[in-house]
């Protein structure tokens, strides 16, 4: 084998496998996730202080204002960019992570939604739910900003 | 081009790389481990004190279990870019040697 590979003027194996990894991106640089992407960030801020607000407007009203039927029309415009966010990310190559992440973001929202459509949410656990969906948001921010590859 | 000096180099490269974005990873993950935490103790606290009922205590569980599992896909997240990085450390740090030992830029 060593004698072919001689009279052929083959490399080694090893720098084959080096090869290989390296061939599909010039100056070999190995990629295991999806690029940065500036409109998921943008869109991920926007989306999550829209949530944040809502939710902090919704914890300053007394119970009886703080009802589903006033908030209706936020839900569907909200599940919606949410939804088309998702659908983006599932476009992009190597980016199952954030794909998943906004997938659960949707299902958080049609959970709140549930929630809220059964009594009015009070002060409290419309603050706790605040807090959570800034938790998810910012672990998106968080994997698409360290994208960036500084 | 000898492998075991080129293995040295590109260990050490990939070892410091990571060591770089673990610290990264672990500034992430601790705070907002915390926060699940105090949470999931205020959704409790809700529910005892009777402020919401039990459909309602039920869906911030669940929105609580899907906000930790979205930190837990950033903590992978934030490990695959680590390897990532680790891996173009470790090929920087033999480019020069390889390309000009087999006379082509292959890295």
């Amino acid at each position: 084998m060593r004698a072919v590979r001689a009279f052929l003027r083959l490399p080694a194996p090893g720098v084959l496998v080096l090869a290989a990894l390296c061939a599909p991106v010039p100056a070999c640089t190995v990629r295991l996730i999806a690029e940065y992407d500036e409109r998921t960030e943008q869109e991920a801020s926007r989306l999550e202080r829209e949530m944040d607000l809502f939710l902090t407007r919704l914890s300053s009203k007394p119970a009886t204002e703080a009802t589903y039927e006033a908030s209706g029309a936020f839900y569907d415009e909200h599940e919606t960019d949410v939804r088309a966010l998702r659908l983006r990310a599932e476009a992009l190559p190597k980016n199952e992570i954030s794909s998943r992440q906004l997938g659960k973001i949707e299902e958080s929202v049609r959970e709140l939604r549930e929630a809220h459509r059964g009594k009015p949410l009070t002060k409290q656990a419309a603050l706790v739910a605040r807090d959570l969906f800034n938790i998810s948001w910012k672990a998106i921010l968080t994997l698409e900003l360290a994208k960036k590859r500084a | 081009m000898k492998a075991d000096e080129l293995g040295k180099e590109m260990l050490a490269a990939a070892k410091k790389s990571l060591a770089k974005d673990w610290g990264k990873g672990e500034a992430y993950a601790t705070p907002e481990l915390k926060r699940l935490a105090t949470c999931l103790v205020d959704i409790h606290a809700l529910k005892s004190q009777g402020t919401v009922d039990e459909q309602q205590a039920k869906a911030l569980l669940r929105i609580h279990r899907i906000a930790t599992e979205s930190v837990l896909l950033t903590i992978e997240g934030l490990g695959i870019i680590a390897v990532e990085n680790a891996i173009n450390a470790a090929f920087a740090a033999v480019k020069e040697t390889v390309n000009k030992a087999i006379g082509f830029v292959l890295l």
